[in-house]
């Protein structure tokens, strides 16, 4: 039942529509100068000119631009940095997002994140020439893509000798780490377990940078016989894993302790349970290595490892 | 004093008065837009932003004098605006489409996510994140949510088609069983990777901040063209709000009618949540403000719908970024909690506890 009229007025709707988003299209691809691009470890950086503005979302890369020496490089943070203390950057983080008008008004070169914002605020960001770093946390991080992550900051930053020394240092510790562990477990290694959350049983498994602190720690690691990446394992799991030693995290009652499937395990029997220091276990970077350190000391004994290559006002040892 | 009744009743009897709230609601969305660009966690002056606006009108520009910094032109013409005109689009869209919805099938609890478009760009965008499909490019999620919205009301469509016809209870009740069953699977991806809730959650309840240029200019053009030749239907739309047999002695081709407006609307609010998330309230309430308003032609609840629609959303998502420093409050949070409210109210002064046209 579509008159003339209704057609004409939609052949002329059509024909503005073409107009106005021709027109637009052009307006809006003569204002992108210089788009940003983004980068990750894969791609590196490819230019020989450090950064001087950085944006970081990250709390790990905040801690590793500040020990490879290069904070006076950041221009804005976020809410979850703990190292190093006493921060003072604006926070440019908008939970759940990130502020993006507020880091524009920064003008930053760059921004860091771990986490995958937004196609539409990743582009916005592009858009203002802005650069965006995706580095890797959770699932799929190690010791070896810490490392990478390490130069990659270095490159990016103009600090890639600092990067090395840190890299060789992480190399040095996790040998002396392993191999002492190895040797007073004695061929026997403890099973542990990480507790990460009081309701949910939330825990660790493959795949994961904690998992690689009980690698290098040589304890066996109960969870990771059933999930890849962080996951809610099962009561029943846990008491048929009989875990020998306990980590649990700092914010977790330990009465939940007295209470099954953790009552009967020889870890809770024994008082081989320990708390996480605050903060410690929760982001992948190079200070990773003293909770390897603090580990191996709870389950087996004391070990050392090298000094921390670089001096920093704000020593690097969360649990100094 | 005139009461809100007899005002409303003034209006609706009128058909000068209510070209007249027309463009009074047209106004007050053109206020309602520049109002909005003012409100951002960076301080930009009155005069800075009139200046930038000016900037951008072509021919005016080479008058205005430019005493803002090129950042401030980037947070508004690249972060505001896009932000502002997709609360727009967006809510005009979910307006007019509740309002076609509520007409096709005669019932006023109905809304465009009824037909398994909510669930569908649900699973669409959840399934993004959670399997981290990248395979589209930056806009996978945009484009998947609005992939999988168009499918499933296609599915219900399809499903509810007898004899060529789809008989409107059918439809819905096929649309609610397919909307359990898409959130079942989304549920279920969910708890294949609990990590990713949070992110998955908050697109489920909808955001404008995100939106920018590349996303809004193919969601307008879309939007527009459902919305026109929606507007362009509302003879049909009238008949078929008092039945089909009504509608077909009109001379009214009621199924082709039925198949062409859920389809545009499937298109139109399916484009529109692409890139907002899932915002609830708008497309079943607006509709509803509009007949209170202007009576029960679609000649002017259509507009009505997406006028007030595209207000509400405005103003709700300047609440979702201003109510508490440093947090964006979900939109579809706010949208039912100051929404609900507003209804009540209005419904209750303007149609004096009684619903009718």
């Amino acid at each position: 039942m579509m008159n003339r009229t209704n057609k004409t007025v939609i052949a002329i709707v059509v024909v503005l529509l073409l107009l106005g988003g021709g027109i637009g299209y052009i307006h809006y691809a003569s204002d992108l100068k210089g788009k940003g691009v983004i980068l990750t470890v894969q791609t590196g950086y490819n230019s020989t000119t450090p950064l001087t503005r950085i944006v970081s979302l990250d709390p790990g890369a905040t801690a590793t631009i500040y020990g490879l020496g290069a904070y006076k490089d950041l221009v804005g943070g976020n809410c979850y940095d703990v190292y190093p203390p006493n921060e003072t950057l604006p926070n440019v983080t908008d939970y759940p997002a990130m502020n993006v008008e507020q880091i524009i008004n920064l003008t930053p070169q760059a921004v860091i994140s771990f986490t995958n914002y937004s196609a539409g605020q990743i582009s916005e960001l592009l858009n203002a020439s802005i650069d965006y770093i995706f580095l890797s946390a959770g699932s799929g991080s190690s010791m070896q893509l810490i490392e990478k992550q390490n130069t990659f900051l270095g490159e990016l930053t103009g600090t890639e000798k600092n990067a090395t020394l840190i890299n060789n240092w992480m190399n040095a510790s996790l040998n002396d780490l392993k191999t002492n562990a190895t040797r007073m477990a004695d061929g026997i290694p403890l099973k542990g377990f990480y507790y990460l959350s009081q309701d949910t049983l939330w825990t660790t498994g493959n795949n994961t940078f904690e998992e690689q602190y009980f690698q290098y720690s040589d304890i066996i690691n109960i969870a990771n016989n059933y999930s890849n990446g962080f996951y809610q394992i099962s009561p029943g799991e846990i008491a048929n894993g009989s875990p020998q030693v306990l980590f649990v995290n700092d914010y977790v009652n330990l009465t939940r302790l007295n209470e099954q499937p953790f009552v009967d395990t020889p870890a809770v029997k024994d008082k081989k349970y320990y708390v996480t220091p605050p903060n410690a276990f929760d982001e992948p970077d190079f200070r990773d290595i003293y909770m390897i350190q603090w580990m191996v000391d709870k389950a087996y004994g004391n070990v050392t490892i090298p000094q921390f290559p670089i001096n920093l006002q704000y020593s690097p040892d969360p649990l100094s | 004093m005139i009461s809100y009744r007899n005002f409303r009743i003034y209006i609706q009897g009128h058909e000068g008065a209510k070209y007249l709230t027309m463009i009074s609601l047209v106004v007050l969305l053109f206020l309602s837009v520049i109002f909005s660009t003012f409100i951002g966690s960076v301080h930009i002056s009155f005069t800075s932003v009139l200046q930038i606006y000016g900037s951008q009108i072509p021919f005016l520009s080479r008058f205005i004098p430019e005493n803002y910094t090129a950042t401030q032109y980037t947070i508004i013409a690249s972060i505001r605006e896009p932000e502002v005109l997709g609360g727009l689009v967006v809510g005009a869209s979910l307006g007019i489409g509740g309002a076609v919805i509520q007409s096709i099938f005669r019932n006023p609890i109905t809304e465009p996510y009824i037909i398994g478009l909510s669930s569908g760009a649900a699973l669409g965008a959840v399934m993004t994140i959670i399997l981290g499909l990248t395979f589209l490019g930056l806009y996978t999620q945009q484009l998947l949510a609005f992939i999988f919205a168009m499918a499933s009301v296609l599915a219900v469509y399809m499903f509810a088609l007898r004899g060529g016809k789809a008989h409107p209870t059918y439809m819905l009740l096929t649309g609610v069983a397919l909307s359990f069953f898409l959130s079942a699977i989304v549920a279920l991806l969910l708890f294949s990777n609990i990590n990713l809730e949070d992110e998955a959650f908050f697109w489920l309840l909808g955001s404008l901040e995100n939106i920018n240029w590349l996303e809004l200019f193919p969601v307008t053009a879309v939007v527009m063209f459902c919305s026109v030749v929606l507007g362009t239907q509302y003879r049909e739309l009238d008949a078929l709000q008092m039945g089909d047999t009504h509608a077909r002695s009109v001379g009214v081709n009621v199924e082709r009618t039925k198949g062409l407006s859920i389809f545009l609307v499937a298109l139109s609010v399916s484009a529109a949540v692409s890139i907002s998330g899932l915002i609830g309230f708008v497309g079943l309430i607006m509709p509803h403000v509009s007949r209170i308003i202007f009576g029960g032609s679609n000649r002017f609840v259509l507009p009505g719908s997406a006028i007030t629609g595209a207000i509400f959303l405005i103003l709700a998502d300047d609440i979702a970024r201003g109510v508490v420093a440093g947090v964006v409050i979900p939109i579809g949070i706010i949208t039912g909690i100051i929404g609900v409210p507003f209804f009540l109210i209005i419904m209750r002064k303007m149609a004096g506890g009684r619903y009718g046209t």
